[in-house]
């Protein structure tokens, strides 16, 4: 057994499971960056990520397993969780000798933690849809910062698409450096690294301010539950949350 | 008095806005438009937590609480002696634009104290939503209240333009509603939510294509505590509002003093509290495991546990039933076990079919073992403890003593319900 090496794209990924059943090969271990030491005893075979390829891999888990699979395995590979690949590369593996049945093995332990994964993520991404906060910059765009748990910018923005067809909006994930920005005709991942917040519209302040005045007031003093709020708002969120921020001082 | 700022006014129509209890912004899948903004999410979308731990999803707020009504139990009552203010429908049609495209709500849940006449008032409450409807191209969800009393024409104008309506019963019954609520009639809140439902099930006979009405249905609050009412009392009216009126939620408030009223109760705020999220679980189970309000309680113990919830007072008077086997049972009858819910009995129902399902599967399909091993066995195998008496039964069902003292609010839901596209609004 070796160990396989892919870009860490979803394509590659798909690539690599191609390349592991038309050898008929069973990975040790799958990873996308460089290991830490070179494995004297170990073999990497590294794999090139091929948009065509990919897509027949695709395409035969549509028609083998289901096409709800193929998205199940797209959203449980954006947790980035370590050792997704071969979690997902098993859930395959079982997929092939049960076929359209595979997701009601969900007891299973090839199948379980597959759907516990994507459904970690898509919570994650209902989540977002909520707790986003977008700034009008002065230049008339909409821009939001976030640092969501897992990747799940391709997940909120057709989302957003859909809902704020009518403005310029920028979603930036500053932890993995990315962004997804529409112009009103499609939206599009890309690298973004951009430090700090743009110039901010002369009317934003005014707006975020009634914001926190009104969040203020919509509690309802007797029923003061902190817990309940922590709860549901956990402390990773709070710094990008407009109401939440510290007013600025005068 | 000094003129106020609009800041100072959106806070004090807050204020007097958020004894509405309800949050929902689920039910209606309406899309946008070209040229226009905002949709609604067939899921609802939580945007916040205010410090009282519930869900802010709508912009919650009154068009003015001037009122000409004197209910005993309401802050904005005629005799109470705060400061009126109101605003203008292109305010809060702004108001809610400008929140909207910061993403900090979901829609507008809009409601108003009484003016002049209902019909005037109603025909404010209209011009705003459809202000917003149609100038702004607003195509995002709106919750719009029914002033009781108000056209039924004007009635049925609103529920073409918005997504829910809400009608408040205020207090369970005729008699309470007289006592503390003189000025508005029993009758003048049922008639609109019956010519509500009346238009729903016409609109539904319409076909697709015809235009929405109240696509997310209607819903109504009852105010707990102020009045002597019994939980079975309660939950019954609630039975006949999902039956008859075909309501999509019924909202319990407990009550929280904003008037030092003889005629009404002191409050004891943490029975009551713990009352009121009974009383939700109690609701859950009548929307969502088939049950009804004589099987939760009797004539002879009309209120709910405090110490236990529902579901599970419920399987301990009838033990005769359990234990269920797990590979067996219908999924109503799984349904009925505590320590299953709605997603755990769905995934038993569906794996099952590929495969026997033993005690530690069922822990990984979610269900909660600590409450349910008692109640079921899985391939013929129980975790023992079956001839438990009643009584120790019950002790060890008891949750564990906080170590924390002093008063706190139940949550409403289980810390370690996980989905949370299902609690998305539904407080």
């Amino acid at each position: 057994m070796a160990i396989w090496r892919y870009d860490g794209s979803f394509t590659g990924f798909l690539t690599l499971c191609a390349a592991l059943l038309s050898q008929g090969e069973e990975p040790e271990e799958i990873i996308s960056a460089e290991p830490l030491q070179n494995d004297l005893f170990r073999t990497i075979i590294s794999v090139a990520s091929d948009e065509n390829r990919g897509e027949k891999m695709l395409a035969a888990i549509a028609s083998r397993i289901s096409p709800d699979s193929c998205r199940l395995l797209w959203q449980a590979f954006l947790s980035e969780a370590p050792g997704v690949e071969l979690l997902l590369w098993r859930y395959l593996s079982f997929g092939r000798t049960t076929g359209v049945k595979c997701d009601r093995f969900l007891a299973h332990p090839a199948v379980g933690p597959v759907h516990r994964l994507a459904n970690s993520v898509g919570q994650e991404a209902h989540r977002l849809m909520g707790i986003i906060r977008f700034q009008e910059t002065a230049g008339g765009q909409w821009y939001a910062l976030v640092e969501p748990a897992y990747q799940v910018l391709e997940l909120i923005a057709p989302h957003f698409a859909a809902r704020c067809s009518d403005m310029n909006w920028l979603i930036h994930d500053r932890r993995r450096s990315l962004a997804v920005a529409w112009n009103k005709q499609e939206w599009r991942l890309t690298r973004f690294d951009a430090q700090g917040v743009p110039p901010l519209s002369a009317d934003e302040k005014a707006w975020s301010t009634i914001w926190r005045g009104y969040f203020a007031a919509i509690a309802i003093p007797e029923r003061a539950n902190l817990r309940l709020q922590q709860q549901h708002l956990p402390h990773r969120f709070r710094k990008y949350l407009t109401e939440l921020e510290k007013p600025p001082r005068r | 008095m000094e003129p106020l700022t609009l800041d100072e006014k959106i806070r004090i129509l807050t204020e007097s806005a958020r004894y509405d209890v309800s949050c929902s912004s689920s039910g209606s899948s309406r899309s946008n438009r070209k040229g226009g903004i905002g949709n609604a999410a067939a899921s609802g979308i939580c945007h916040s937590w205010s410090a009282d731990g519930r869900c802010v999803s709508l912009l919650k707020i009154l068009l003015t609480n001037h009122c000409i009504y004197d209910c005993a139990y309401c802050l904005n009552r005629r005799s109470n002696d705060i400061r009126r203010v109101a605003l203008t429908p292109d305010e809060v049609a702004e108001l809610t634009i400008n929140f909207y495209r910061r993403n900090y709500i979901e829609g507008l849940f809009l409601s108003t104290g009484v003016v002049r006449t209902p019909d005037y008032t109603m025909e404010l409450l209209i011009e705003t939503v459809r202000k917003l409807r149609e100038e702004h191209r607003f195509n995002g969800y709106i919750h719009l209240k029914l002033v009781p009393g108000a056209d039924p024409l004007l009635v049925e104008r609103a529920g073409r333009l918005v997504d829910r309506v809400s009608i408040n019963l205020e207090l369970p019954t005729r008699e309470s509603l007289a006592l503390l609520a003189p000025d508005k009639s029993r009758e003048a809140i049922l008639l609109p939510m019956r010519q509500v439902s009346g238009l729903i099930t016409a609109r539904r006979d319409e076909g697709r294509r015809a235009p929405p009405f109240v696509p997310a249905g209607q819903s109504t609050q009852v105010i707990i505590g102020a009045s002597p009412e019994s939980d079975l009392r309660i939950m019954t009216i609630s039975e006949q509002l999902y039956q008859r009126m075909g309501l999509k939620r019924v909202y319990y408030s407990a009550y929280v003093p904003v008037t030092g009223d003889t005629r009404l109760p002191a409050l004891n705020s943490l029975p009551l509290l713990l009352r009121e999220h009974r009383l939700y679980q109690a609701d859950w189970l009548l929307r969502f495991y088939g049950f009804t309000a004589y099987e939760l309680l009797e004539a002879d113990a009309p209120n709910l546990d405090p110490e236990l919830d529902p579901k599970t007072g419920w399987a301990l008077r009838h033990r005769q039933l359990f234990p269920v086997e797990v590979n067996r049972a219908e999924y109503e009858v799984l349904l009925r076990v505590p320590g299953i819910g709605v997603r755990s009995a769905k995934r038993i129902v569906r794996s099952r079919r590929v495969q026997r399902l033993r005690l530690e599967e069922l822990a990984r399909l979610g269900v909660v073992m600590k409450r349910a091993r008692y109640f079921l066995t899985a391939d013929g195998m129980t975790s023992g403890e079956a001839d438990l008496s009643s009584e120790r039964l019950k002790a060890l069902l008891l949750p564990e003593k906080k170590k924390r003292s002093g008063p706190e609010q139940l949550s409403l839901f289980p810390t370690n319900d996980s989905d949370l596209s299902a609690l998305t609004g539904e407080l």
